[in-house]
């Protein structure tokens, strides 16, 4: 099988890099951090109390995932926002394109590296994880599926960061894009979906279809399921929206996860777009100078 | 033909950096592409290489259409940018394995084809080395390397010299020689007239977008000559000779450089015998009597000067400047 040469060249370079080491260490000293002192409080608790408080550690969990989830958030853009502009700032994103690969290939493999690079850091987070799950509660499917999640997102994010790469002729401006996308996606879709249901007085389902593309609550859905909170997206839909149970919230994680994938697809598509060298109209031409 | 632009134009918003360019490569040239900067050389060899693609006109390859099969032309070209192009964290075997898998080149071949090259080159002994350490001599070479990987037919590059020292300049150019002889046919951009003028077997200018000038070097050199002045070098009486040639309807206008006079003579070989043979005749001393060589300045700077340069220029002959 023919491996992407642009994936097997980041591959090669980041496995000699200290930055991964540097990052994974650094994520791992924080989640283990927060695992601990909680752990150790709800210990001091019951030593205090004599009261066993399981569910004390459940919710650990449920704050150190979602810990992980937001470092993803800050980590990903960065690893993907400078893919295509640094090719860009070093010329080499010319030669490229002198050779036999496509654009789609560039895109491709410049995704899968970072891809993996996510991949081996939620690994290594698993047994930060697990040591909040030291009296049960969650079970090892569920953690692979939080896994799953997390890599689904990371793609999202990913994604995001390829479409501004190819854009923009210097990394920190894509890198500065990517951030505002992101936060966008995670804190302003939430916060526009709130206008518009205040607006509507409850009765428009556009604030259901805007929150579908938060991956925050993507996450957190999955993580109170987990945690057996399994009414939280009903109670929260509900409060937006007046219509009742529809099949948004019947279907939210997989409608959710769907459009996501949707976003993420044009978003890769119109980075590959991007840098295709191609006819150009003028009007496109106009907006680069 | 290996390579022919016919009627390129390409935009930059408004701006026009390529207004109809036309040009022809025969297989095995070795053609120098000049202009002043802004020409639009650079955008022309990124049209070639199929970087861009032009608003209007078309680029054959070997007979085939630049766009029907890109794959299959890109394999015929070798690309040398003006920047290196290089990865500072890639050693120097690994930056040549990364592009021959870009050309679906792997294994034991790409190995036997990286070390060949790298001997050629003269960097067999910096396979190890991160790129980074290399100098800039030993970065260009290593892009000619890279250009060379997947043996193309045609080699592209634009102002590969540029910044190299005498030396490395001398060898860059005796490996560029060498690669004509062995069949390659190699475009060059450059500044350096000389260079072009020592090296190459055709030459085109270009100037605001179009080609002003191409052809056979030696034809292009034979046309300057014939467009040079006479300078006529005489021992005394230079009043009485500036009187004589006054009268001449084929003298435009002379200039006086210490004992020289400079004759813009427009007229055949046959002409100018008659000219030299009514000056002795007159009894003038001429020391010498010649055609001032040709040179690729003198015809770049006539062609691509535009109209307020060529009053200067004109003043500062005619003036004696």
């Amino acid at each position: 099988m023919k491996v992407n040469p642009i994936f097997k060249r980041e591959i090669m370079v980041s496995s000699r890099s200290r930055s991964l080491p540097a990052l994974i260490c650094v994520v791992n000293t924080l989640l283990f951090a927060v695992t601990l002192i909680g752990a150790s409080g709800v210990a001091a608790t019951m030593r205090m109390t004599a009261k066993s408080d399981y569910g004390a550690f459940l919710r650990i969990y449920g704050f150190v995932v979602l810990l992980e989830f937001m470092l993803l958030l800050f980590i990903t853009p960065s690893l993907t926002s400078g893919a295509i502009s640094s090719e860009r700032e070093r010329e080499t994103l010319d030669l490229m394109f002198t050779t036999q690969m496509s654009p789609g290939e560039i895109v491709l493999g410049k995704l899968m590296s970072n891809l993996s690079f996510v991949i081996v850091l939620e690994i290594t987070c698993i047994p930060a994880v697990l040591v909040a799950l030291i009296y049960g509660g969650v079970t090892v499917r569920e953690i692979g599926e939080l896994t799953v999640i997390f890599t689904f997102e990371a793609f999202v994010f990913m994604s995001a960061g390829m479409f501004f790469s190819s854009f923009s002729k210097s990394t920190a401006r894509a890198t500065a894009y990517t951030y505002g996308f992101i936060v966008f996606l995670c804190f302003g879709t939430a916060v526009l979906s709130m206008l518009l249901s205040i607006i509507s007085g409850g009765n428009n389902i556009m604030s259901l279809w805007i929150l579908l593309i938060n991956p925050l609550v993507n996450v957190a859905n999955t993580v109170a399921g987990q945690m057996g909170e399994t009414g939280l997206i009903t109670e929260a839909a509900l409060r937006l929206f007046s219509g009742g149970e529809s099949l948004i919230i019947r279907g939210w994680s997989i409608l959710g996860t769907a459009l996501q994938l949707l976003m993420a697809a044009v978003m890769l598509l119109m980075a590959v777009a991007n840098i295709s060298p191609r006819r150009k109209k003028r009007k496109e031409l106009d907006f680069e100078l | 033909m290996i390579l022919a632009m016919k009627n390129i134009k390409k935009f930059y918003g408004k701006f026009c950096a390529l207004d109809g360019l036309n040009l022809e490569i025969e297989e095995g040239a070795l053609y120098g592409f000049v202009g002043p900067n802004g020409a639009g050389k650079t955008t022309a060899i990124k049209i070639m290489t199929g970087i861009l693609y032009p608003d209007e006109g078309k680029v054959i390859i070997e007979g085939m259409e630049s766009g029907s099969d890109n794959r299959r032309l890109k394999k015929k070209i070798g690309y040398v940018p003006d920047s290196f192009g290089v990865y500072n964290n890639l050693t120097v075997s690994e930056y040549m394995s990364f592009f021959a898998s870009c050309y679906g080149i792997d294994g034991l071949r790409a190995e036997k084809r990286i070390t060949r090259l790298l001997q050629y080159m003269g960097l067999e002994d910096k396979s190890d080395f991160y790129i980074e350490a290399l100098s800039r001599g030993m970065k260009q070479k290593l892009s000619l390397a890279r250009a060379l990987i997947h043996d193309p037919k045609l080699l592209i590059m634009d102002e590969p010299t540029l910044g190299l020292d005498p030396r490395t300049r001398f060898e860059y150019k005796q490996k560029l020689s060498e690669l004509s002889e062995m069949g390659k046919t190699i475009l060059i951009s450059s500044h350096i007239l000389t260079e072009i003028s020592e090296m190459c077997t055709d030459i085109g200018i270009i100037d605001q977008g179009s080609m002003v000038m191409s052809g056979r070097l030696t034809d292009v050199m034979k046309m300057v000559t014939a467009q040079n002045p006479i300078i006529v070098t005489l021992s005394s009486k230079i009043t009485q000779a500036i009187k004589m040639l006054k009268e001449e309807k084929n003298v435009k206008y002379m200039s006086i450089k210490g004992n020289d006079l400079l004759i813009n003579f427009e007229g055949s070989r046959k002409a100018e015998s008659e000219l030299l043979a009514k000056m002795i005749d007159e009894g003038l001393p001429v020391v010498s009597f010649s055609r001032e060589k040709g040179s690729l300045e003198s015809i770049f700077i006539q062609l691509t000067g535009h109209d307020e340069e060529r009053t200067v220029l004109s003043y500062e002959s005619q003036s004696d400047i």
